[in-house]
This record gives structure tokens, sequence and C-alpha cells, in this order.
């Protein structure tokens, strides 16, 4: 093919990206302009680029806040535990899911365990202050009668973050349950088949066939999940806290909310905003290049 | 094939913990709608838990009289038909390039990490904001639609279910003449359905339970999408100013928790009607480049 | 690709940058003032107002009408010429959000009500303009009156440098004092008397919580209603009770040398929620109260798990005319709250203001703000008789009140329904009463008679031994603490004052759960973390 042709082949999958890239441009990059606030103290009416200039003063003073170090240590905390956790339970449903004989009782388990992934935070919120109470809680009955004490979920820091990484999973679990059980699907059955001539047992097939047949959409999800290390969780965690909680509860993004948008802190908001995305960029650049090493896999 | 005992127990073990976590995730829903059916007293004394307590139709006659819920409704509709078609309209045409080879696209990598940057770099709220504000989308469905029409992650989702479409199929078309836009639509589409059907649900969900934006976006509560027009519902009230027994009656009123839950419920009834449809779609023939990496 | 990269970023940069520059000036009104003399003057060419307002779903209308077109707006239209548009509107709860968010991004209406601390930040953005001579010239002689009926403390909160910067909504402070509440048909079942010192109001609370005060045979009562919304002066908050202890949590008192103090941080905090914390730990407040709020709360009392309470006069309305559905026999009375020792306590009130009418910067109407103010307190207050269209139809639960753009209101409004309902009572003729305690003293009567036991609320708040009645002998007695600051957020205040209140709320609701080092971990970290210059600040104003 001569170098002609393959250009003009080349222009309309430029026309198709177009429309994307001038979305972007305008909507990502365009805000990006504002990360300069970080540096300034911003008056509205001098705009961008007319306030003040004040350097680091905006990340110096954040430092200064007393509860920025445990407020990091909550995210990230919260954040890789409900990646890992997150991890696993998908994969594992997925392949108990696979085991089950009649499609509909499959079916209807898995109609079941999406559902919590419909509903919003803002509804689960509500709900879970209700049946997580130590008093009259549903699942405090239950452990009631298996002789537990009441457990304080929602109100004890020793409790707070696993309850918070528990419920997360229980909301999206079955969701993540969907793409693993569409890779168990498209397994070849003649590997199957195979197998079985070979004698191994369903243990065997799932080890050496099943597994090795997610493992590709496996890693793809954790790497795409890494660069969510800073993101605990803001829909969840705003439910979910209350002032007691705050030493194991408070995440990055509800403090840059409350910085921002309630004491109307413009530019130290921003400045953890922006320290924020860089610590991610950091991360996520690590887990590709990770994953591009160990498993071969480059996700673009 | 006979079972062996080993398997026997697995089977009934497997059953009940999935069956148990199934009824798990159906509790608090089940819960809602009991609460919806309740009487306001019983509900607020929190009597009632899988079954409603002096059972009534009346929050739902309140709830669908009530102007502001029906407005939001229709508002969460109409995001979702726009929001649709220009999330799936772009993450076709954008998946497409990109699932090509650097062979094909010379410059993919660029755009590639152009996208990916998008991901891990923001700007934050209030230049977005202002953003939205100078593109005169502000107050408009188009403020909760455009913005959110580039997703990456669901870009790169179809792109590599792209990827492993078989690359003969793509030459025999282009011997025959057709274009990209055509092998697009001829022959990528349509072997593509499982995973456009999955993408579909994932843009719905999305676009269903965002309430942040609706908040911040839309200027009156009529124009607010569901989502946010129940965040401000469940919202607890500051009343340290209000000192008149007039307001507190006629809060009281309408803060009732079978009202809420009513809201909640038929705030949800559209996807719980629509989704399980949809499932035997996605779970049927996805393989989202599961085959090879 | 690094440097395609670079130029991509350079050309984005370039190509929005204008934008965003542009876009933090405001437009200015090109064409030529009108003059409208007078508080009542009208515009000729009725001009464009731009304002924003907070709204909630106790916000209706009649058919056909809206916030845009209603009896008020059309008042406005007619009488003054002002045509008041709404560029947004919001739920209350969101209010904070969108407001800074205008705030930052610049697109500031003209005329628009804000909070105390938006205020200050505004004034320091230069955003607003003063409006002292403006209301000096233009305000009615009537709403004068009323906004002055409390003292000056009203404008003193908008006064920065000497400049009045809003108009305050001014409300009634003492209707915000608390009381306590009992459930007297527990206190009689356990033969208790009345509580008249802090000794028998813990006996209370503790036989209510240990000695099955409903009779059901079960352990489900707790003693005493604590959220934790510890502040929120209506229900379930724990200011009267520390009152008793002659604590005033959140506001500033004068100490014995006359100098402002915080009174969250004085000793008798310390011994009120020792108190509390022994409450606690013995089991007679709900082990759950730091992840139960003010709504929860009214759950548990609904369901009949509270007889002890402390909270404002509209109890009645909510939580007990709604726990009264589930225990027809419920009876509840307000008491005064007992003093800890042989002084008497004292209620405190927080005496701010909620609310301030701005006035941007370049508009060149400032004088409508107040023309606007004058129009509502001429209709809803002073038009003799009062016009039909802006009374409140209690049928279709449809209130005018709340369409205007800014209201302000009457010291002593609840009292003087009480008042109403008293002369009646005596023999007095209701000639020349209000709108409002006409409506009350209908609404006694529909409940005396037996024709309306839904009034059963109103007859709690205002009968002759009710909370307002027990109001009006702490005001012939002096018997409030105000908040002895009441100027503008101070700086400092407006930087870190709501993360020092997140952490008081924190670190207090810790100590009553048993930490007893949270209290003086508090105290020192409140002084350090701003708090002192805070008082700095606040007593540079008091000697100002």
């Amino acid at each position: 093919m001569n170098l002609n042709l393959k250009l003009r082949r080349e222009i309309p999958l430029h026309i198709m990206i177009l429309p994307a890239l001038v979305l972007i441009i305008i909507f990502n990059y365009g805000p990006m302009v504002g990360i300069i606030i970080a540096f300034e103290k911003y008056i509205p009416t001098k705009g961008f680029f007319g306030s003040k200039w004040v350097g680091l003063d905006n990340f110096r003073y954040i430092l200064s806040m007393p509860d920025i170090q445990q407020i990091l240590k909550n995210t990230i905390v919260i954040a890789m535990t409900k990646i890992v956790v997150g991890l696993f339970i998908p994969v594992i449903v997925a392949l108990s899911l696979n085991e089950l004989g009649s499609d509909r009782t499959k079916r209807a388990i898995q109609t079941s365990i999406y559902l919590p992934h419909f509903l919003s935070w803002v509804i689960l919120g509500g709900i879970l202050v209700d049946i997580l109470s130590p008093s009259s809680g549903f699942v405090n009955k239950i452990l009631g009668s298996l002789g537990v004490e009441p457990i304080f979920f929602l109100g004890d820091n020793d409790w707070f973050q696993f309850t918070v990484i528990i419920t997360n999973t229980w909301k999206e679990f079955g969701y993540a349950t969907i793409i693993y059980l569409a890779a168990i699907t498209s397994v070849d059955p003649n590997l199957y088949e195979a197998a079985i001539v070979d004698g191994a047992n369903r243990w065997r097939q799932t080890w050496h066939i099943t597994l090795p047949g997610m493992k590709t959409i496996i890693i793809l999800m954790t790497v795409l999940s890494l660069g969510a290390v800073l993101n605990a969780g803001f829909d969840q965690l705003f439910n979910l806290y209350n002032p007691i909680v705050y030493e194991t509860g408070d995440i990055i993004d509800t403090f840059v909310y409350r910085l921002g948008l309630i004491d109307a802190q413009f530019g130290p908001a921003t400045a953890v905003g922006l320290f924020k995305s860089l610590v991610s960029l950091v991360f996520i650049s690590v887990s590709y290049f990770l994953a591009d090493k160990l498993a071969g896999y480059s996700i673009f | 094939m006979k079972k062996s005992k080993g398997r026997i127990f697995f089977e009934i073990y497997n059953y009940s913990i999935l069956v148990s976590m199934a009824a798990l995730c159906l509790f608090p829903m089940i819960h809602v709608l009991a609460v919806s059916f309740s009487s306001g007293s019983a509900a607020a004394a929190g009597w009632v838990s899988l079954w409603p307590v002096d059972f009534t139709l009346s929050s739902y006659t309140f709830v669908l009289e009530k102007a502001d819920f029906i407005s939001s409704l229709m508002v969460s509709f109409q995001r979702l038909f726009w929001g649709l078609i220009a999330s799936l309209t772009i993450t076709i045409i954008t998946a497409y390039p990109l699932s090509k080879g650097k062979r094909d696209l010379r410059i993919r990598g660029i755009y590639i990490w152009v996208f990916i940057f998008t991901m891990l770099f923001n700007g934050g709220l209030i230049p977005t904001y202002m953003i939205i504000k100078e593109t005169g989308l502000l107050d408009s469905i188009g403020a909760l639609v455009i913005p959110c029409a580039v997703n990456v992650y669901f870009i790169i989702l179809l792109m590599n279910f792209f990827k492993n479409i078989p690359k003969s199929l793509e030459e025999a078309a282009f011997i025959d003449g057709a274009g990209h836009w055509t092998t697009l639509f001829k022959i990528y589409l349509p072997l593509s359905l499982p995973a456009l059907a999955t993408i579909t649900l994932f843009i719905s969900v999305f676009h269903w339970n965002s309430w942040f934006d609706g908040l911040i976006y839309m200027n009156r509560p009529e124009n607010y999408p569901l989502s946010s027009f129940l965040q401000t519902v469940v919202i607890q009230r500051d009343l340290t100013f209000i000192t008149d027994t007039r307001e507190i009656e006629m809060l009281s009123k309408v803060d009732g928790k079978t009202v809420k839950s009513a809201q909640i419920f038929l705030g949800a009834l559209p996807i719980l009607a629509v989704y399980p449809f949809l499932q035997r779609y996605f779970v049927k023939g996805i393989t989202l480049g599961s085959v090879k990496g | 690709m690094d440097r395609k990269l670079f130029l991509f970023f350079t050309a984005s940069f370039m190509l929005l940058g204008p934008m965003l520059f542009a876009s933090g000036q405001q437009g200015t009104e090109e064409s030529e003032k009108q003059v409208a003399p007078g508080p009542f003057g009208k515009y000729d060419t009725p001009i464009t107002v731009t304002a924003v307002k907070s709204v909630d779903d106790t916000h209706k209308y009649y058919q056909g009408e809206d916030l845009e077109n209603n009896a008020w707006s059309r008042a406005y239209v007619d009488e003054l010429g002002i045509n008041l548009k709404y560029d947004w509107t919001v739920n209350g709860t969101q209010w904070d959000q969108k407001m800074n968010l205008a705030i930052a991004s610049g697109s500031l209406p003209d005329i628009f009500p804000v909070g105390a601390k938006q205020l200050a930040m505004l004034v320091e953005a230069e955003l607003i303009q003063p409006l002292g001579a403006i209301y000096d010239e233009y305000a009615s002689d009537d709403l004068k009156e009323i906004q002055l009926q409390q003292g000056t403390i009203p404008f003193d909160a908008a006064t920065f440098n000497g400049q009045l910067m809003g108009i305050p909504e001014t409300n009634s402070f003492i209707d915000a004092a608390n009381f306590l509440w009992i459930r007297e048909d527990w206190r009689n079942a356990l033969n208790l008397s009345k509580p008249e010192t802090m000794d028998e109001l813990i006996k209370i609370i503790y036989a209510f919580a240990n000695d099955d005060p409903d009779g059901n045979g079960k352990d489900d009562t707790y003693g005493f209603a604590v959220s934790n919304n510890i502040y929120n002066y209506g229900y379930s908050s724990i200011e009267g009770f520390c009152n008793a202890f002659h604590a005033y949590p959140t506001i500033w008192v004068k100490d014995s040398s006359g100098k402002l103090v915080y009174g969250s941080i004085q000793p008798e905090m310390k011994e009120a929620l020792i108190v509390l914390q022994k409450m606690f730990k013995d089991g007679v407040i709900d082990p759950e109260f730091g992840v139960k709020d003010r709504g929860k709360l009214v759950e548990d009392t609904v369901a009949g798990k509270y007889g002890v309470g402390i909270g404002a006069q509209w109890n009645p309305f909510w939580p007990y005319i709604q726990a009264r559905e589930n225990f027809p026999n419920l009876q509840v009375a307000a008491y005064e709250i007992p003093s800890a020792d042989n002084k008497p306590s004292l209620a405190q009130i927080p005496s701010s203001i909620g609310k301030f009418l701005v006035v941007r910067k370049d508009f060149l109407y400032p004088e409508a703000a107040v023309k606007l103010t004058n129009i509502f307190v001429q209709h809803q207050f002073i038009d003799n008789p009062l016009r039909e269209e802006f009374l409140e139809d209690s049928e279709k639960g449809i209130a005018p009140h709340k369409w205007p753009i800014f209201t302000t209101w009457p010291a002593f409004r609840v009292l003087d329904r009480h008042k109403g309902w008293m002369a009646v009572q005596n023999g007095e003729s209701s000639e020349g009463f209000n709108s409002e305690q006409l409506d009350t003293i209908d609404r006694m009567n529909s409940y005396l008679d037996g024709t309306d036991d839904a009034q059963w609320g109103e007859w709690s708040t205002y009968k002759s031994d009710g909370p307002v009645a027990i109001n009006l002998k702490r005001v012939e007695r002096d018997g409030f603490m105000s908040n002895k600051f009441f100027g503008a957020p101070t700086e400092t205040m407006v930087t870190k004052g709501s993360t020092l209140e997140k952490m008081e709320e924190e670190m207090f609701i810790r100590f009553i759960m048993g930490d007893t080092e949270a209290f003086d971990k508090f105290v020192a970290d409140w002084k350090v973390l701003g708090g002192d210059s805070i008082t700095e600040e606040v007593n540079l104003w008091a000697n100002s």
C-alpha cells in the first residue's frame, strides 16, 4: 500500500475521534486551566489570571490543618481495601454462579445481587443506619442470636471503615460479577470437553481453564481500579459518616467538598484536588507499567 | 453423569450461600416498599420491617400528585434518552478508531494518552462549572448529558471488544471496497450487540444515579433529575432559625418517612422494570476482550 | 510524542484562556437610571431585577401561579414597577454550595439573600455594595419600627467597617429558646413529682429509662433524648440542659472581668457534660446516639422510646403530635429547665440573624432591595384590613408569605399569639388583633369544642400553662442569656469557624460517650487552631 492511500484511509478514523476530542478539550482540558487557583488567593472578580499569586501558601495552609494526615490515611486504607475485596468477591461469586445447574435459579440470583447497584448512596445511607443499628437493626439481631454482642457499625471508629468496605462490596459485587460471568461464558467449550476427556474434575477445570480464561479481564479490572487509589468513594462516605467517625471516615473528597463548596476556600480546596490528581497519576502509571511487565498486557 | 458425594455437598452449600446473598441484596428494597405502604405513624415509629403495617396507599396518592416529583421524573427520562444517544454514539465512533493498530492509525498512542489523561486529572468543580456556564449549557439537559458523553472507561471496554473481532472480516470488507464507516456499521456493530447492550446498561445506570451534577447545574428544583431531587428529600433540614409553629406543622407533613419511601421506590421502579430483560443479552455473549490479551 | 502533547496543551490553554478570563467580569447596565423617590415610589418603566431564592416543598402556589407570578410578584410590578426574575432557585439544604459556586464564578444576581458567613465573604471579595444611606432614605417607618424592636443587634451583624452591607431578616430571638418536655402520662404512671430541681429531673430521667414507664413489661425506653446534632435548638439538643449548669455552649458570654469568652470552653460546660456522660454510661441515653441525628430521635420519640427531651416551643407539632397517633393517651407538658444549683437558670438564645438581603456591587438600583422589603411589611402587617390575597389559606396549605424575595418579622410573634388567646380567655375583645392571633384563637377553639383534634399541637403550645406561657415568664424575669457577640463574623470565624464547630461536636459527643480526655483536649486544640484569634477579634469588636 502506498503512503497516500494509507493516509487517505486514516482520515475517516480521525473524523470519528474528532467529536470526542472536541468534547474533552472543552469539558476536561478546559477546566484544567482553573488549577491555577491552587496557587492563588482567588478573588472571583479578578478572575483566574488577575488574582494574587501566593505560590505554595495554600499547600502550606492545608498541611498545617490538624486532620490532614488522618484524612490521607483514611483515604488510602479505605480505597485500597475496597479495590482488593472488590476484586476477589466478584470472581468467586462468578465462579460459584457458574456451578449452578439451573439457569432459572442462576438468573434469579443474578437479578437479585445486581439490585443494590441501582440504588444510590443517598437512599442506601438512610436504609443502612436502620438495618445496622446495634439495638434494633436486622444485622445485629442475627448476630445476637449467634451470641455476639451488638456491634456499633456506623458509630465505632474500630468498625466504621470495615462497615464502609463491606457495604460498598455488598452494593457493587453483583455488578462486577456481570463482567466476570461474561468472561466465563465466553470460554471455548471445546477446552472443557478436552479436559473431561483427560479426566480433569470440576476443580481442575476451574483452575486450569476457567480462571486462565478470565485472566485478561481480571487484570484489566485491577489496573483500571488502581487508578482510583485515592477515590475512597465520596457518595458513600458523604451519606454514611457522622461526627463521631470523622476520625476514620473523613476522606480527601469529603474534605475538598467541605472546604470548597461549604467554606468557600477555593484556593486550598483546589490545592488538595491537585495533590490528589498528581498522586493518582503516579499510581496509575506504575500500575499500567506493572500490568504490562507482569501480565504482558497493555490495556490500550 | 452421576454426581459424587462431594459434588452434592458442594452444590447444597453453594446454593445456600448464593441464595442468602441474593436475599441480603433484596432486603433493603423490600423494606422501602413495606414502609411506603405503611401508615405514617407506624413507619415513623420504626415498626415496619419487611411487611407493611396498617396498609395504606396514601403516600402514593400524595407523591403522584406532587408536581415536583413528576417533573423530576420527566427530567430523568429526558436525561436518560439524550444521555444514551450522546454517550452511545460517542463511545462507538471513538472506540472504533482506537481499536485499530498503530499500522492503521499512526498517532493512536497520542490519542490514547489524551483520553487517558482525563481519567487522571480534572480541573475541579468550579472551573468546570464556569465552562458549563460559558458554553450556555447551564440549566439545560445538555449540562447533564454533553460533558459526560465521553466516558473513557466505556470507550476502553468497547475498544477491547472491537479488538477481538477477527481482522479477516475487516480486510474482506476493505477488499469489497467498503470504507471505515461501512465497516463499523455493517460488520463491527452487528457483531457487538451484547457489548452494546452492556454499555447501554452502564450508561443508563450512570445517568439514572447521578445526583451531584443535577444539583450544581440546574437552576430550578423542578428541573432536577430524580436522583438529585431525592437527595434533597432524604436530607435533613436546618431548623435553627425556624421559630414559627406554622412552619413546623407544614414541614412535618411533607417530611414523612412513608412519603420518602414511596418516592425512593418509584424512582427505582423504571430501571428495576427494564434491567432484568437486558440481562439476557449481557450474560449470554459478552467477551469484552477476554479471548486474548 | 512529548513535544506534540506539549503543543496540544498550549493550544487548548490559549483557546480557553481568554474565555475564562473574560467570565470573571460582570456586565453593567447601560441604560440611564430612573428615579423613583420615597419608600413606595414607582419606576415608570418597570425595571427588571434578577434574584435568587431558597425554596422547598412547603412552597405552594395557587393553580397556574408560581414563584414569578403570584400576589407578591404582582404587587412588586404594580406598586413599585419592579419585575423580579429569578436566576435560580434551590432547595434550602443546597443553598451554600449553589451560592458559593455563583460567587466563585462571578455570576451574581442583582439582589439576593445570604447567610452571615457568605455576607462576610462577599464583603471581603468586594462583590456587594453598602446600603446604609439607601436604607435610611428609602426604608418605610413601619419597616424601621419592626426591624428595631430588638434593638440594633440585627444591624450590627451586617455592619462592616461602619457600613451596613445587608438588610437583616429580623426574627423573634426569644422564640428560639428551649424547654424541658416531659411525657406526663409516664410521669403520672410512675408517681413522680414535677421536676422542680435538677435532682428531681434526673430522677425522672432514670425512672423513665428503668421503670417501664409505658407499662408494656419491656425494657424498651430511654431516659433522655439526645441526638448527634447536639446543638440544634429544635429537638434532642443539649443547649438547654447545659443552661441548667449555667453553661452556654456555642454563644459568647461575659466572664467576671467583662471580657467576652466562648461558652463551650468554660468549666461549667464540663460539669454539664459530665452529667450527660454518666447518663450515657448508665444507659439512660441511647448507646447509639452518636449515629442518630435529630430525625432519628424524632422517630424514636414517635415510637414511644422517650419521655424527656429538650426542645423548642413547637415540639407538640413535631414530634409529639405524631407520637400521639401511636399512643392516644399521650400527654406532654413543658417545664422551665430546673437549675443545677440555687441560682435560677437562664435560657440561651442564639440572637443571630440567619439571612441578609444584599445588592451586587454594580447594580444601578440598590434602593429596590429596600422597597421590596417595605412592600412586604406593608402588606403582611400594616394594611388594615390585610388584603385577602396575602393571607394564609390553611385549608389548601398555601402560605403567601413564602413567596416574597425577602421577609422580615416582628419580635415576639409566637408570644403575641399566646397573649391574644389569653386576652380572649380573660374576657377581652379580640378587636385589633392581627391575623396570626385570630388564627390561633380559631384553632384553639376548634380543639376545645372537639371539632378538630388535629389542633392538639396548637393547643399544647399556646395554652395557659404551655411553653409560650413559660417564655412569657422568662421575659418578665429577664430569664434569657443572649449571644453577647452579635457583630458580623470575624475573619478567623469565616476561615476556621466551621472546622472548629465540627471539632466541637465531635469531641463533645466523644466525651459523653466516655472519652474523659476529650473535653480538655478540645479546649486546648480549640485555642490553638483559631479559637484564640477569634476571641481576640471578638473582644476587639466588643471594645470598639
